[in-house]
């Protein structure tokens, strides 16, 4: 009987994680931005050509047109951008499922370790309502597939599939950079924590698989250029605080003084900020309050990264770890935990970074389970269960409510400029074959806009791989114009201040510009059209205000 | 240890608190805040002649700043007896603040012996004298420190009731509480939380079972405690009709949404900022160490989790720590630690807890050298920091400090017979500093002069002109001020 009712339970559970999750995708978040855009184009190149987008076959780091990236998720999204075309519900999709399946390996994990069906329970149902685990499963971000691995191996460890775990374990490096460092540590913890018995002279080669998986990305990492990526945000590499070292160190008050190299140097200056760091991933204003201060990373209007209501479970779900921390699951929660901010605590403004942040997850929502769990026994003989199952459930479905209207109908529009609104309706209809033999000349001043082009005018990624030369601004590439070319006639950059678009653009040619650069303050263009031009199509943002223009030389 | 071993140790240790809480005491910070000379100000004229600026003799709450701002009567009436024995100074006006300090690590010592023994009670001291925002503090004149020392009594007096079965601990420890409600503005906000919570722990304490003559018995405990802090609740409605604003200003208690309720109640509880970032203005935080040392958190840390598994006065520390600033979204006061002094004896009894816990622990003895060797290099670190380097970091912060200058003046006209005079322009632009000044170094009339005014015979001007027609300096300038007089 109760195995049913848990069922149910879990069921529905699982029901309202899917339309959290799934209601909508294509829209909330407003639009794909950057990164996710990039993962969809990669994706499609390695479907359709097995490369990336920058040439190289079947790669085991990704070369973006900024960076180098950690490949897994293009992988994972490739299928479902040649089953579905590329597309924002193809880009967001399996990550969506990612979510949902992290709450399913959690109810499994925190069942296994606690030995207890109502824990697990709680557990997915903390998760399924969790702010921060909707937006991150809502949109492309890797995160959420380093949290499908890590408590999938953590789950098989656990179970005592000591080496089939690695394969996860070490595919997590392939996800994001994070794991570099937590990874290695949670094993660790693990292996400390149970103490499997391992037999090096008869169990070797189980290791294979895992340190066959480990060899490329090690290279990466040590020497090549995933290594770079950390070197560029971390906080060793911020010129701010040296400068702030030399600063102190040559004030006019302490010139010359031996002793200020003692009190101001990089060892203590880099532990300072990586203790700043460490304890804001625990502030509440972080956690409850505020959440990431990048708008994109959380949604504003007082909603934190978790519901506020968690935060007396926390505590009290923390300090109970902490008594009972003889028990291997007390210690394996705890130790994530306070192990798992130390990688953003490495990085600069790691301490709110919801990102780097999100594998302290499962364990926050485990510890509030926790404290849920033993705040209902102590009341259990005043109050019946079923009655505090209610009150719980009451609260969290005002809050799922009220944190989905903020989402759906505020965040939605305010967000517009994070998540790069305008350029899937400005792009999506144009393709090199209605511009002919004309050229195509798209403003590369508001946003990087290459990639947004290639992804939504669906420009095949085989052609690009060979007409791609570059992307770095030529001034004056062709006259009163600075940017870079693609292929013939495709050319990305601004006219040069002070030309006209009159005077530049040929018969025929079209334009994409951008309100404020090439079209002054609010005109219209639609409404009040140069002679000149003919006006195909106009892009507004959510206040009704042009954001771009394809404009046509008549 | 020997009784008197540890009485040495004991006198030795508050002499070295003394040094150290005055040590620099007018140089840092290199100037003072608006409410240090409007306190200042008010408390030369209390000494003199029992008014207030305003004109209110003897006055509960002192009107300063013009009519803008009500001071608390404890350091109004504090300082003006300060000032009455020792004579009106910026050093004296913030030994007051240096004293409660002294005061309160007294009692902080008293209640670390009592709950933790010797050792527990050396080591509270310790931390108590080493926490960055006592030191600063001690080196303002203002009213934050204030309610330390009566939090401390209240504690003291509940813990001894606790301990002793006496009811009369009950009744002080509701003075205390009561006289704390009038030490800081803040406090309104605090002390109703604490008045409930110590009914409860009262009540709860002293009932075993539930029946009517035990129910009867905590009531009458509860009831003690209630007298004590009666009389100060009883006279808010008359000090509402005299003094408007002065008890409540203009908080409503009703905040204006949940959110801005409970932001300023979980920011207090913000790590990053107990222990690294501090207070959110420049007057009360150096703003690169926390409100706490950062080398203490892990005893901080190990504090609470044994707290919660000792008796029931641990017990009801830890809450009344967790609930003190539950009612600070009625004044809005994010990450303002300077108004949450109260905070400083939990933490210190706390982290002393924990700092015994880690001794006592199987790597204690291998931790505890390595902790200290940080908390050394943060103390010092520290204290280099805010002695030294703090008062020119942040000296445009404070008004400037024109003490010497104004002293000098008196002296120049005591010993020529000369009537002072004060550029009035420079006075006024002084505000709050000046009126101090001039109140406490001029017992008689300070005129006011400006270019083109015609002196009486004998005069000596105070100005930042330099130079002026048929006027000569007749002493080397103070603070860019020139001395300059028609004899």
């Amino acid at each position: 009987m109760r195995t049913n009712k848990q069922t149910i339970l879990f069921v529905l559970i699982l029901l309202l994680s899917i339309f959290l999750r799934l209601f909508r995708l294509d829209e909330i978040p407003i639009s794909l931005f950057g990164d996710e855009i990039d993962v969809g184009y990669q994706a499609w190149s390695l479907i359709s050509t097995g490369r990336d987008y920058m040439g190289h076959t079947l790669p085991v780091y990704i070369q973006s047109l900024t960076e180098w990236r950690a490949p897994l998720l293009m992988y994972v999204v490739a299928p479902f951008i040649g089953i579905l075309g590329p597309s924002t519900i193809s880009v967001r999709l399996p990550v969506a499922l990612l979510g949902i399946a992290n709450i399913l390996l959690l109810y499994f994990l925190s069942k296994h370790l606690f030995k207890s069906g109502k824990l697990a329970l709680i557990t997915s149902f903390l998760l399924a309502i969790s702010p921060w685990h909707i937006h991150f499963s809502r949109a492309a971000f890797e995160v959420t597939l380093l949290l499908t691995l890590l408590l999938s191996g953590t789950l098989i460890f656990v179970k005592g599939k000591h080496f089939i775990s690695l394969i996860p374990f070490t595919l997590t490096f392939y996800t994001y950079s994070t794991a570099n460092i937590f990874t290695p540590l949670l094993v660790l913890c693990l292996y400390l924590i149970n103490r499997p018995q391992i037999n090096l002279k008869s169990d070797w080669l189980k290791f294979f698989p895992g340190f066959l998986l480990c060899l490329p990305i090690a290279y990466f990492i040590l020497a090549g250029p995933a290594s770079g990526r950390f070197a560029g945000i971390s906080i060793f590499s911020d010129q701010k605080a040296i400068d702030t070292i030399i600063t102190t160190r040559t004030e006019p008050w302490v010139i010359g003084s031996k002793v200020e190299q003692f009190f101001h140097n990089k060892p203590l200056l880099y532990l300072g900020t990586f203790a700043k760091n460490y304890l804001t991933a625990f502030s509440p204003d972080f956690l409850f309050l505020n959440g990431d201060p990048n708008f994109r990373h959380s949604i504003g209007g007082g909603f934190g990264e978790l519901p506020l209501f968690f935060a007396p479970f926390l505590l009290i779900g923390i300090f109970h770890l902490f008594e009972t921390r003889d028990k291997k699951e007390s210690r394996l929660i705890l130790l994530w935990l306070f192990l798992s901010p130390l990688a953003s605590s490495l990085t600069q403004g790691g301490g709110n970074h919801a990102t780097r942040l999100f594998v302290m997850l499962p364990a926050v929502i485990i510890a509030s389970a926790v404290g849920f769990v033993y705040v209902a026994n102590l009341l259990s003989a005043k109050i019946k269960g079923y009655l505090l199952g209610i009150i719980f459930v009451a609260i969290s479905l005002i809050f799922v409510v009220s944190y989905f209207h903020q989402y759906s109908s505020h965040y939605k529009y305010l967000s517009t400029k994070n998540w790069h609104y305008g350029y899937e309706q400005t792009f999506s209809g144009l393709s090199m074959e209605t511009v002919g033999n004309h050229n195509l000349y798209i403003n590369n001043t508001y946003e990087p806009s290459l990639l947004k082009f290639l992804f939504f005018s669906k420009y095949p990624p085989q052609k690009f791989q060979q007409e791609f030369t570059g992307d770095q601004t030529v001034t004056s590439l062709i006259p009163n114009f600075d940017g870079f070319r693609l292929g013939s006639n495709l050319y990305f950059g601004a006219i040069q201040t002070g030309v006209s678009l009159d005077d530049f653009l040929n018969s025929g040619d079209i334009y994409i510009a951008s309100q404020r650069m090439e079209i002054p303050g609010d005109q219209d263009w639609s409404k009040e059209t140069p002679h000149a031009f003919s006006i195909p199509s106009i892009t507004y943002d959510v206040f009704g205000q042009p954001l771009f223009t394809v404009i046509k030389k008549k | 240890m020997k009784k008197t071993t540890i009485w040495s140790l004991a006198i030795i240790g508050f002499i070295l608190s003394i040094f150290f809480l005055s040590y620099r005491l007018t140089q840092t910070p290199n100037g003072l805040t608006i409410d240090e000379a409007s306190i200042g100000y008010n408390a030369v004229l209390l000494s003199k002649n029992l008014h207030d600026e305003s004109g209110r003799f003897l006055p509960f709450f002192p009107l300063t700043i013009n009519g803008h701002d009500w001071k608390q009567p404890i350091t109004a009436y504090s300082t003006a007896i300060v000032f009455k024995i020792f004579g009106p100074s910026l050093e004296n006006l913030r030994l007051v603040s240096v004293i409660v300090g002294l005061v309160s690590l007294f009692l902080v010592v008293y209640l670390g012996y009592q709950l933790l023994g010797v050792g527990g009670s050396f080591l509270s001291g310790l931390l108590f004298i080493t926490t960055p925002m006592v030191l600063m503090h001690s080196h303002l004149a203002q009213e934050n420190i204030m309610p330390v020392p009566f939090t401390m009594l209240w504690l003291i007096s509940l813990f001894l009731f606790s301990k002793k079965n006496n009811s009369w601990f009950l009744f002080i420890s509701g003075i205390s509480l009561g006289l704390g409600l009038y030490s800081y503005k803040g406090m309104r906000a605090i002390i109703p939380v604490w008045t409930i919570i110590t009914v409860i722990y009262i009540f709860l304490t002293n009932i075993k079972k539930l029946n009517k003559d035990e129910i009867l018995v905590s009531f009458k405990y509860c009831l003690y405690f209630i007298l004590g802090i009666f009389p100060f609740l009883a006279i808010i409605p008359w000090l509402n009709t005299h003094y408007a604003g002065a008890v409540f200003e203009s908080s409503a208690l009703q905040p204006k949404s949940f959110y801005t309720f409970i932001y300023p109640y979980l920011s207090s509880f913000d790590l990053s900022a107990l222990f690294i970032k501090g207070d959110s203005t420049p007057w009360h935080s150096t703003g690169i160490y926390g409100v706490f040392l950062l080398s203490t958190l892990p005893l901080f840390l190990a504090g609470l989790v044994k707290a919660t598994q000792k008796n029931k006065f641990w017990v009801f520390l830890l809450i009344t720590f967790l609930v003190t600033p539950l009612l600070f979204g009625q004044v809005g006061s994010v990450y303002r630690f300077s108004r949450l002094l109260v905070f400083v004896p939990f933490f210190v009894l706390f982290s002393s807890l924990g700092l015994i816990t880690i001794y006592q622990s199987k790597i204690g003895k291998f931790i505890l050298p390595i902790l200290s060797l940080l908390f050394i290099i943060n103390f010092v670190d520290f204290t280099r920091y805010y002695w030294f380097q703090y008062p020119s970091v942040e000296q445009a912060n404070f008004l400037t400090n024109t003490e010497d200058s104004y002293k000098k003046l008196a002296k120049i006209a005591k010993e020529k017979n000369l009537k002072p005079f004060v550029y009035v322009d420079n006075f006024n632009a002084e505000g709050e500093v000046g009126k101090f000044y001039e109140a406490a170094f001029f017992p008689n009339d300070l005129g006011r002069w400006k270019p083109g005014d015609k002196l009486p015979e004998g005069s000596v001007v105070m100005t930042l002109l330099q130079s002026q027609p048929n006027l000569n300096q007749i002493a080397e300038p103070v603070d860019n001020y020139y001395f300059l007089s028609n004899i």
